[in-house]
């Protein structure tokens, strides 16, 4: 009974803190706490904020909305701000709070309508509902005449005096010594002014929150601010202005959500936030002079004008290039998200919706790749060719005068994804070998389309050999018909393409390849990857024990011994016995949750590859070494064959060298984690035999080894894994079972 | 200017008759030398006759199959047939290859083993499986192709006794369309006996089915036999996966592929009519794909070809011991290698050739050297006429030959592999009286 207790408690402290510190766009505690601190600064706005924040997150309590928003603060932050604006409008009174419940009401039901009608474009609220309720108070502020309106601001010290005597008084005078800079003072402003507070005090105090929660929204909040005031100088506006209203919260606001949150941080979004700010500083001044003639402020509305319309506008790209990335999964913090992102970029389906597979079966070389030099050019230079070669080059037996001497002539060619069959050609003649097809360049073909906008095409396909028709929906590996030589196709070889359209002579889309075996020395599992001219590439096959085993079914559970030995010593550090939980969470994704230790370690399984794609909690836990030992690992693997990846760096380092890479991390990334892992024994083709691989983690300072962890893991076929992982003089060994 | 050979003067009857659409005869074909090794110089150094194997032409040919069915088929698993040709030497490169080990009896199984296979990756065929071969599977995990009801009834019994599951498959025999049908090993499709066996085995406590096995006959010449065999055994694989929601693991269709030898009787030679791995694959592969079977669940395809595979690398030496002319006017000759040595003579015309250019040809017998009426190497070649000690090649004798040879009369000759960088190694000795000592008892007698 207690412990359910607890549990509620601490799910309503978590709402009320997240709806705080939500305002950055965090979830940082420390930072909630700094928050609600100045925003008793004003002790009635405070109970304001305070009592908006209960209203708003019990009202989605009981009316059912998603705990999830709840508990992460997201229906509490806006009337939080409403709560706080109209709370420092008037003089403390029961009407007033009568006023603030009522306008956190409205102003949760504008959050519940805004987020659904700009969820519908994968859109934030941001605080738009904000905005309209303190509008409609501010406007009518005047008509209500039993609130009286606030006089603070006006008597300072007598304010300072009636929260903390003398040494608030004393506190103030010195701080108002101390910073003498009007840049950083109007800074300090501009961040008090989110919380609707005057004083240096609660700006220094945000700004250390800021700086405690996340190094990168701390520079952000620096350069936002810095680049509009530079503008300001430049085009001549007066200054004042920014210090008297303090409007400036709206250039930091931005830079913090477009350069760091929205966005995984780094050059190009810093960049970005440079050349976006003018335009919030000038959208600010002209919303100022508009809004003057209702007397109400714009408040934060040049904010929300620039990041929706930005994010909107990056929305509907047709690609995504590297340097400007939304961010795929929203870890709450800039720096993870970053570490994440960095680690491999390619990792992330919400990047690549299509994981293709190659298209055929068996070894196949690539004759001509990516901006090949026969045919590849221009508009079309985004595609492949393939063909078979035996082990000496030769890609024919005999004379080589017949389609059927060529090794792929009348291979079976396979969908490369799920889709609709969108066009089929099929009625054109093979040629003879050396003759072209110019007139129908690409012969019999077919197009299928996976998703909006990423359509594949597969030409020069085998007369009458196409077994699907328009409309089909197929399957990944659906036979779709047999290589061939028809169109502009002087010897057989499959031509094989993404594009944006359904039609036949559409230009090409660059677009990586899910997942392949690169075959060199040994084979290594390559994915969302462009296979280049002369490699020879093959499908993997799944080994079902991989599959099975790493396939976590929420509500499974898995429990086993854990042990930390000192191998100079033989000492036995530590022994203990845990029990894991598989869940998930509403962004369906899967977690396996310590029991013990309340950790997360986030995984994600697309049918070809198991990935952890993140841990929270605590380091050094049974959790976190499985985490480290099966980073990584295809499904589909040959014995001897290598998979890279690159571990996020927040998972690996601390303290100060941590805190240093947080400050300069969307720029260089000095620190960094080798993932490599290599399958030892992958059983057979009947997927009997243990699996037994090896992991080598590397922690590198500015490319110099700093650490390096060796692990062993052992799949038994009954599904147990035995893992050990040396380190220094450490060696700590791992059993886990299904329950 | 060399001395010119003498021929002796002989009779030939002209036999223009009508060309045939090949046109006119070809040049006699010559085998100098094997893999760049001179033939003369094996015989000199090994001895005649001479059974030499090549490497080279294993793993190139083990490589066109491979590539035939892996470019058509998701997965595919070759097995070594064993009793094509056991030479440890031998089964090492297949399995160096890839490839598991067919056995069809407990000592091939104990041989496989010793070769280093893995017993889960051997497929234990055959009708003779004695308890304790069936023991032996068990324990080593291997994949049991049951071929009666009564070895059913025996593995069920022993899996219990010794409280461990069993892998099996069961072999089936049906109507592939071709003649003759096979129908002594495994359990008949279309009278119902496989639906039958499968339904005792997946309610038995300790069997576990994986796989379903065929093997249609042997020397098809007709791949859509395969194909056939192949869309049968689909049916009982979806017939499986309808009944009990269990998808097995494998589809098994046996060897039986063409070697390039040509059949006695046949009209073409083997070379120009037997198909090819490509015309093979293509049919089994277009069947399973094009089957009902959902493309993910497709099974492994195992492929025990054994003749196909090494018919080519497996060369016999042999020297000309005698020239006789028969009753009839016929030409023949006596060479030192006969069908204790030559199993397959008895089904092909072998390719037997001389290793230099020699003079004109004539319808010869060449006669084996056993005091048995029956040994006789070819009936009716067109031959050159050779001296004694001229030194001859027989040509695709690596399938069976080995295995199936006899000791019987004279001593079993070397068998001598020519590896990748053309160095030869004796893989099998020369049988010697120490030999058949080392085995035998004489009881004494007072």
């Amino acid at each position: 009974m207690s412990k359910t207790k607890n549990i509620i408690g601490k799910e309503i402290l978590f709402s009320v803190l997240n709806s705080y510190s939500q305002v950055f766009f965090s979830t940082s505690k420390v930072l909630a706490a700094f928050l609600v601190l100045i925003s008793f600064f004003d002790y009635g706005a405070g109970i304001g904020g305070l009592i908006a924040v209960a209203i708003a997150n019990l009202l989605a309590h009981y009316l059912g909305y998603n705990a999830y928003f709840l508990k992460s603060g997201l229906y509490g932050f806006n009337s939080l701000l409403v709560g706080l604006g109209v709370g420092l409008i008037f003089q403390p009174s029961i009407e007033l709070y009568g006023l603030i419940a009522i306008t956190a009401t409205t102003c949760f039901f504008l959050t519940i309508v805004f987020q659904g009608v700009l969820g519908k474009y994968g859109l934030p609220f941001l605080s738009i509902p904000f905005l309209v309720t303190i509008w409609i108070v501010s406007l009518s502020g005047g008509q209500l005449t039993a609130l009286n309106i606030s006089e603070r601001g006006i008597y300072t010290y007598n304010e300072l005096f009636g929260m903390g005597g003398h040494t608030m008084v004393g506190l103030y005078n010195w701080l108002e010594a101390l910073v003498s800079s009007s840049f950083i003072r109007i800074y300090f402003y501009s961040l008090g002014a989110i919380f609707f507070q005057t004083g240096l005090l609660a700006g220094i105090i945000i700004s250390i929150g800021l700086l405690i929660y996340s190094r990168i929204t701390f520079v952000l909040s620096i350069l936002g601010y810095a680049v509009s005031y530079l503008f300001y100088i430049l085009v001549g506006i007066e200054f004042n202005s920014l210090s008297y209203t303090f409007i400036g919260f709206n250039y930091i606001l931005t830079a913090v959500a477009l350069g760091g949150y929205y966005l995984i941080p780094g050059r190009t979004s810093y960049a970005w936030i440079i050349i976006l700010l003018p335009s919030v500083v000038l959208i600010t001044i002209s919303t100022q002079q508009f809004f003057m003639l209702f007397r109400i402020s714009p408040y934060s509305l040049p904010f929300n004008m620039v990041v929706l319309m930005f994010l909107y506008a990056l929305k509907l790209r047709e690609k995504r290039p590297g340097g400007l990335l939304e961010t795929p999964v929203q870890l709450g913090n800039p720096e993870k998200n970053l570490y994440l992102q960095s680690g491999n970029l390619k990792r992330f389906p919400a990047r690549y919706p299509v994981a293709a597979s190659l298209p055929f079966f068996g070894e196949w070389e690539v004759s001509q790749g990516h901006n090949g030099e026969h045919t590849h050019k221009g508009a079309w230079r985004n595609a492949w060719d393939f063909i078979i070669t035996d082990k000496n080059g030769k890609q024919f037996k005999g004379s080589g005068d017949f389609s059927e001497d060529y090794f792929c002539f009348g291979k079976a060619i396979t969908a490369p994804f799920d889709g609709t069959v969108v066009e089929v050609v099929n009625t054109i003649p093979d040629n003879t070998i050396g003759d072209v097809d110019t007139k129908n360049n690409w012969g019999n073909t077919v197009i299928i389309e996976h998703s909006y906008g990423i359509y594949s095409k597969l030409s020069h396909l085998k007369y009458h050999s196409i077994e699907v028709k328009e409309g089909d929906h197929i399957k990944q590996g659906h036979l779709l018909g047999k290589c061939g030589n028809s169109g502009r196709s002087p010897y057989p070889h499959l031509h094989f393409q993404f594009q944006p359209t359904p039609y036949i002579a559409s230009p090409t889309l660059d677009y990586p390849l899910g997942h392949y075996l690169l075959k060199g020395e040994k084979y290594t599992f390559e994915t969302f990857s462009f296979p280049q001219n002369g490699e020879v590439v093959a499908n993997p096959v799944k080994n079902e024990l991989l599959a099975k085993v790493l396939h976590f079914i929420p509500g499974q559970r898995i429990s086993g011994e854990f042990k930390i030995e000192s191998l100079k010593t033989g000492a036995i550090l530590n022994e203990e016995k845990f029990n894991w939980k598989v869940n998930t969470d509403v962004f369906n994704s899967t977690y396996l949750e310590s029991e013990e230790d309340g950790s997360l370690a986030y995984l994600f399984n697309n049918g070809n590859l198991h990935y952890f794609t993140n841990f929270t909690g605590k380091k050094g836990t049974p959790l976190y070494w499985f985490f480290l030992a099966l980073f990584k690992v295809p499904l589909g693997f040959l014995p001897n064959s290598t998979i890279r990846d690159h571990v996020p760096v927040n998972m690996m380092f601390g303290g100060m060298l941590m805190i240093l890479q947080d400050l300069i991390a969307p720029m260089y990334l000095f620190l960094k984690v080798d993932y490599s892992l290599e399958i030892k024994k992958a059983g057979d083709i009947l997927s009997s035999g243990d699996v037994k691989m090896t992991s080598e983690i590397t922690k590198r300072i500015a490319g110099r080894e700093a650490g390096k962890y060796d692990s062993t893991t052992t799949i038994k076929e009954n599904g147990v894994f035995e893992i050990e992982i040396r380190f220094n003089d450490l060696k700590i060994q791992m059993i886990c079972r299904n329950e | 200017m060399e001395k010119l050979k003498y021929d002796k003067p002989a009779i030939t009857k002209i036999n223009a008759g009508m060309p045939s659409k090949f046109g006119l005869p070809v040049k006699q074909k010559v085998i100098s030398e094997i893999d760049g090794i001179k033939v003369s110089s094996l015989m000199e150094e090994y001895g005649s006759p001479l059974f030499v194997i090549s490497e080279k032409t294993i793993r190139e040919v083990q490589a066109e199959a491979k590539r035939a069915f892996e470019t058509r088929y998701p997965k595919v698993q070759f097995a070594w047939s064993y009793k094509t040709n056991y030479l440890d030497a031998v089964c090492s490169i297949y399995h160096d290859e890839g490839s598991w080990a067919e056995v069809v009896s407990g000592f091939e199984f104990e041989k496989a083993l010793s070769n280093g296979v893995n017993g889960s990756q051997i497929l234990f065929n055959g009708p003779d499986k004695s308890e304790a071969d069936l023991i032996m599977a068990i324990e080593n995990n291997a994949c049991i192709h049951i071929d009666h009801f009564d070895e059913l009834y025996l593995l069920i019994e022993t899996s219990r006794k010794l409280q461990k599951k069993a892998r099996v498959a069961i072999r089936v025999n049906l109507d592939a369309g071709i003649y003759p049908i096979w129908d002594r090993f495994g359990f008949n499709y279309e009278n119902g006996d496989a639906w039958n066996a499968i339904n005792r085995i997946m309610l038995a406590e300790n069997l576990e089915l994986i796989g379903l096995h065929t093997h249609i006959g042997t020397y098809i010449m007709a791949q859509s036999a395969y194909a056939i065999a192949a869309s049968k055994l689909a049916n009982l694989y979806m017939a499986i996966h309808r009944k009990f929601d269990y998808w097995l693991k494998y589809i098994d269709l046996g060897g039986g592929f063409a070697s390039k030898n040509t059949l006695k009787g046949a009209y073409m030679p083997g070379s120009e009519t037997c198909p090819s791995f490509d015309d093979y694959a293509e049919a089994i592969s277009n069947a399973l794909i094009s089957s009902e079977i959902p493309h993910e669940n497709l099974p492994v395809l195992f492929l025990e070809t054994g003749r196909a595979l090494i018919d080519d690398a497996g060369y016999l030496l042999t020297t000309v011991i005698a020239n006789k002319r028969l009753n009839d006017g016929r030409r023949s000759m006596v060479i030192d290698a006969g069908v204790n040595l030559l199993f397959t003579s008895f089904w092909y015309n072998l390719g037997v050739y001389p290793t230099r250019e020699l003079g004109h040809a004539e319808e010869s017998t060449i006669y084996g050297p056993l005091c048995m009426n029956i040994d006789v190497v070819r009936d009716a070649i067109v031959f050159p006429q050779v001296k004694t000690g001229e030194q001859l090649v027989i040509e695709r004798v690596g399938a069976y030959n080995i295995t199936q040879s006899m000791q019987f009369i004279t001593y079993r000759p070397n068998v001598v592999l020519i590896d990748m960088e053309g160095e030869t190694h004796i893989i099998r000795k020369k049988e010697s009286l120490e030999t058949f000592k080392n085995s035998e008892l004489n009881p004494k007698r007072n």
